[in-house]
C-alpha cells in the first residue's frame, strides 16, 4: 500500500506532520535518544509516514500513529548503533518505547503548562533558560564561552528545570484538563 | 529497587545532561529496567528538555526572520527574502511557544550586534596587482588603512557613493567613507551629489568636492595636478584647517597643477591622461571575457579527467543541471532561479527561499573525495548552510555545508554512538563574515582515507588541515545541492532550514583527495 499521495493528501499529511512535529520530537527524545539522533528519527518517520499515509486512519490520533513508527525507527536505529555510552540497551528502550506511546496527551498538557510556568519564573531566570537552550549545539560550550563552569552551569539549569517541573505538576494537578 | 529518590533525580539530570559516568549509567539502567516510576519520571524531564529546546529554537528562528542575526544583506532584492521568512514563521508560531520566552522587555537575549569598519568596495580591476593581497577579488571590502597596488587599473566604490579609478603604481589612504589620503599616483573621481563633501587630501592640497568628476594625480618628487572635469571642487592647503581665505574655487574645464618648489599654475584639464569609467568598463568587461574564456577551456578540459564522480557546472540549466561527466546523474533543479554566474553569460542557480534545492543522486563508494564548488554567499544566517548534504546521514553519508558560524565542515557520519564520534564532522576556521558576502569564492573539502586526513581550502588556500578521526568509506547517494531535508517537507524547523542563500555556478567531485598545487591551479584557471 505504498504509493504516491495525491496532492490533496500530501498537503493533508503536510499539515498534519507540521502540527505534530514537535510532540513527534518530545516522544523521540523522552526515550532518551540525544538531540542530534532524535531529530534524524524525526526525519526518516516523517519518509515512511508519508509512504504509509494511505494507511493511517482518518479520526485517530496522528501523532499516536507516527510514535509507533517512531518506535520501530528509533529500535532499529539503536541496533544498527554499537553499544556506546548513554544508550539504553534494546529492552529498556522497547520497554520505554511502548510507554511513551500512550503519554502523547500528558505531555501535550505539560507542554501547554509550561507556557505559564515560563512567565513566573524570575526574569533573570527566564533569561538563563533562554541562553542555555538557544544556543543549540553546546551548553558546554556556551558555558565555558560565558567562563561559567561546567558544573555551575547545569547546576543551574536543573534547578530551574527542578522548579519548572514542579510548576508544571501542581498547575496539571489544580486544572485537570 | 536500588537507589533513593535523591540518587534518582541525580541520575535523570545527569543523563539529559550527558555528563554522567559509565558507572552511574549501569546503576541507572539497573534502576530504569526495575522502576516504571523512574521511567516514567526520566521521560518527563526528557520531555521538558524537549520542550525547552523546541520553544527555544522558535524564538530563534524568530530572532533570524528578524535580522538580529542576520549579519549582513547584499543586495537590496535580499530584504524581501527575509520578509517572506519572517511571515512564514510568524504564521508558523502564531499560536505556538514562540511569545513565551519573549516577553517583550528583552527576555530573549539580543545578539551582539556586529560592526564592520568598511569604508569602501573594490568594484572591479584589470589586471591589478596589490602590495601584500594578491587574491583580492571583486567584492573585497576595504576597513580604513592604506592601499597600495602596484600595477594595472581598480574601481573603489565607497560607502558614501564615490567612486574612484585608481591607476597603479599608487598608495592611497582610506580614511572613511567620505574621506581619502592620495600619497601618490594617479586617481579618478565619480562624485555624485549624495556624496558631496568627499574629501581627497594630498601633500599639496585638500580638495572637497561638490558633486563632480575630477582627476588627482600626485607625483613622487612633489609635483601634483587636479584636473576638473565637470562640476566644481573647493580646495584648501593640506593642514587641515580649511581656513576660507585660503579657499581656491575650481570649475569643470580647469585645473591646477603645483611644482615641486610649491608653486602653482592653472592648466587645461587633459581627460586622455586619466582612464575614464567608460574605458574603465571596457577594459574590465574584455578582462572578464578572457577569464571566461579561460575557464571554458578548463571546463571542457576537466570532464575527461577520469577521477571526476560529479561535475555540475549549471550552464544551460533547465529543470536539470546537467552532470558533464556522466550522462546518467543530472540534477533536477527544484525552484532555484537561473542567474548569472561568475562572468556575465555564465551560467548559475539561485538559491534564495527554503525550497530551493538541487536533487541530485551519485553513487558510489569512496575511499577518497574533494569538493569544490563556487560560490556566492547572499547572507550570513546564523545557521547552517547547505553546499551538498545527502538525504539521509547513514554511516558513510557526507554533510558538505556551512556551520552557523561560518565554518567550512565536512561531517561524516560513523558507526559510533559516542557523541563526539557519531556526529564527526571536520570544520574550517570561520570563513563566511560580512565582507565575503555578496563575492565569488571557491570552496573545496579533501577527504582522504590513505592519508588518513581531512582538508579545507578557501581559494585555493589551506585553512584547515586534520586527521581523520575514524577510517570511513563515503557515500553520497541520494542527495541535495543548497539545501538539506526531504522534498516535501515544510521548511519550519529550525533544524530543517539549512537552504543555502546565494548563488552557486559551479559544483565538482572527485573521487580522489586532489593535492594542493592541483586545486591552485583550478583556482587560478576558474576564478573570476
Amino acid at each position: 500500500m505504498e504509493e504516491a499521495p495525491s496532492a490533496e493528501n500530501y498537503e493533508k499529511f503536510v499539515e498534519l506532520f507540521t502540527s505534530h512535529e514537535q510532540g513527534l520530537r518530545t516522544f523521540v527524545r523522552s526515550l532518551g535518544l540525544n538531540w542530534h539522533d532524535a531529530d534524524e528519527i524525526v526525519q526518516e518517520v516523517a519518509l515512511v509516514a508519508l509512504r504509509k499515509f494511505a494507511e493511517f486512519e482518518q479520526g485517530t490520533s496522528f501523532l499516536k500513529w507516527v510514535c509507533v513508527i517512531a518506535r520501530f525507527k528509533t529500535l532499529s536505529f539503536r541496533r544498527k548503533m554499537a553499544r556506546e555510552r548513554l544508550a539504553f540497551n534494546t529492552e529498556l528502550l522497547e520497554l520505554m518505547a511502548d510507554e511513551a506511546v500512550d503519554e502523547s496527551e500528558i505531555r501535550s498538557q505539560e507542554y501547554q503548562a509550561l507556557e505559564g510556568c515560563l512567565e513566573k519564573l524570575p526574569e533573570k531566570q527566564r533569561r538563563w533558560v533562554t541562553l542555555a537552550y538557544t544556543q543549540g549545539t553546546s551548553a558546554r560550550d556556551e558555558a565555558a564561552r560565558l567562563g561559567v563552569k561546567e558544573g555551575a552551569f547545569y547546576m543551574r539549569l536543573n534547578r530551574i528545570r527542578a522548579s519548572l517541573l514542579d510548576c508544571i505538576q501542581k498547575s496539571l494537578k489544580e486544572s485537570p484538563a | 529497587m536500588s537507589g533513593s529518590g535523591d540518587e534518582h533525580r541525580k541520575w535523570i539530570e545527569a543523563y539529559c545532561n550527558e555528563t554522567m559516568s559509565p558507572e552511574q549509567f549501569t546503576r541507572f539502567e539497573k534502576a530504569l529496567e526495575e522502576s516504571a516510576a523512574l521511567r516514567a519520571d526520566l521521560r518527563q524531564y526528557l520531555a521538558l528538555d524537549a520542550h525547552l529546546q523546541q520553544g527555544a529554537e522558535r524564538v530563534d528562528e524568530i530572532k533570524e526572520a528578524w535580522g538580529e542575526k542576520v549579519i549582513a544583506i547584499n543586495r537590496p532584492t535580499m530584504g524581501w527574502v527575509w520578509a517572506a521568512a519572517a511571515a512564514v514563521v510568524v504564521f508558523g508560531i502564531g499560536l505556538g511557544l514562540g511569545s513565551m520566552f519573549d516577553n517583550g522587555d528583552g527576555a530573549v537575549l539580543p545578539v551582539a550586534e556586529l560592526q564592520d569598519d568598511g569604508v569602501a568596495y573594490l568594484k572591479q580591476s584589470v589586471n591589478a596587482i596589490w602590495e601584500g593581497d594578491s587574491d583580492l577579488e571583486s567584492g573585497a571590502v576595504f576597513s580604513p588603512g592604506t592601499l597600495k597596488l602596484l600595477k594595472g587599473l581598480a574601481q573603489i566604490e565607497f560607502y558614501s557613493g564615490a567612486r574612484l579609478i585608481v591607476e597603479g603604481p599608487a598608495e592611497l589612504e582610506l580614511v572613511s567613507a567620505s574621506r581619502t589620503v592620495c600619497h601618490n599616483g594617479k586617481v579618478r573621481a565619480q562624485v555624485p551629489p549624495q556624496a558631496r563633501g568627499f574629501t581627497v587630501l594630498a601633500p599639496q592640497f585638500e580638495l572637497v568636492d561638490l558633486g563632480t568628476e575630477f582627476g588627482v594625480e600626485v607625483g613622487a618628487t612633489g609635483g601634483a595636478k587636479v584636473l576638473v572635469f565637470d562640476g566644481e571642487v573647493e580646495l584648501y592647503p593640506p593642514d587641515g584647517k580649511r581656513a576660507p581665505g585660503k579657499l581656491q574655487r575650481l570649475l569643470g574645464g580647469s585645473g591646477l597643477s603645483w611644482a615641486a618648489s610649491g608653486e602653482t599654475e592653472r592648466i587645461v584639464p587633459e581627460q586622455s591622461n586619466f582612464a575614464s569609467f567608460e574605458e574603465f568598463k571596457s577594459q574590465t568587461r574584455d578582462a572578464s571575457q578572457r577569464k571566461f574564456e579561460r575557464w571554458q577551456k578548463w571546463n571542457q578540459d576537466v570532464r575527461t579527467d577520469s577521477r571526476l564522480v560529479a561535475y555540475y557546472d549549471f550552464e544551460d540549466v533547465q529543470s536539470q543541471v546537467l552532470d558533464r561527466s556522466s550522462p546518467n546523474y543530472h540534477g533536477v533543479v527544484v525552484g532555484t532561479e537561473s542567474a548569472s554566474g561568475r562572468w556575465p553569460g555564465k551560467g548559475a542557480l539561485e538559491f534564495k527561499r527554503p525550497g530551493d534545492r538541487v536533487r541530485i543522486e551519485i553513487p558510489g563508494e569512496f575511499d577518497a573525495l574533494t569538493l569544490s564548488a563556487w560560490i556566492r554567499m547572499d547572507a550570513l544566517t546564523g545557521r547552517a548552510q547547505s553546499l551538498l548534504l545527502t538525504d539521509s546521514y547513514e554511516v558513510g553519508r557526507v554533510h558538505w555545508q556551512f556551520s552557523a558560524e561560518g565554518t567550512l565542515r565536512l561531517g561524516i557520519r560513523l558507526p559510533s554512538r559516542d557523541e563526539k564520534l557519531s556526529a564527526s564532522g571536520y570544520g574550517s576556521p570561520v570563513l563566511l563574515n560580512p565582507r565575503r558576502i555578496g563575492t565569488w569564492n571557491l570552496v573545496c573539502s579533501t577527504y582522504d582515507r590513505e592519508a588518513g586526513e581531512v582538508r579545507h581550502f578557501l581559494n585555493s588556500r589551506e585553512v584547515a588541515r586534520e586527521k581523520i578521526v575514524y577510517d570511513q568509506s563515503l557515500t553520497i547517494g541520494e542527495a541535495e545541492i543548497g539545501n538539506w531535508g526531504l522534498p516535501y517537507r515544510p521548511q519550519k524547523s529550525s533544524q530543517a532550514i539549512r537552504n543555502f542563500v546565494g548563488r552557486i555556478d559551479e559544483m565538482t567531485v572527485w573521487k580522489s583527495a586532489l593535492s594542493p598545487e592541483e586545486i591552485r591551479k583550478i583556482y587560478l584557471q576558474t576564478r573570476p
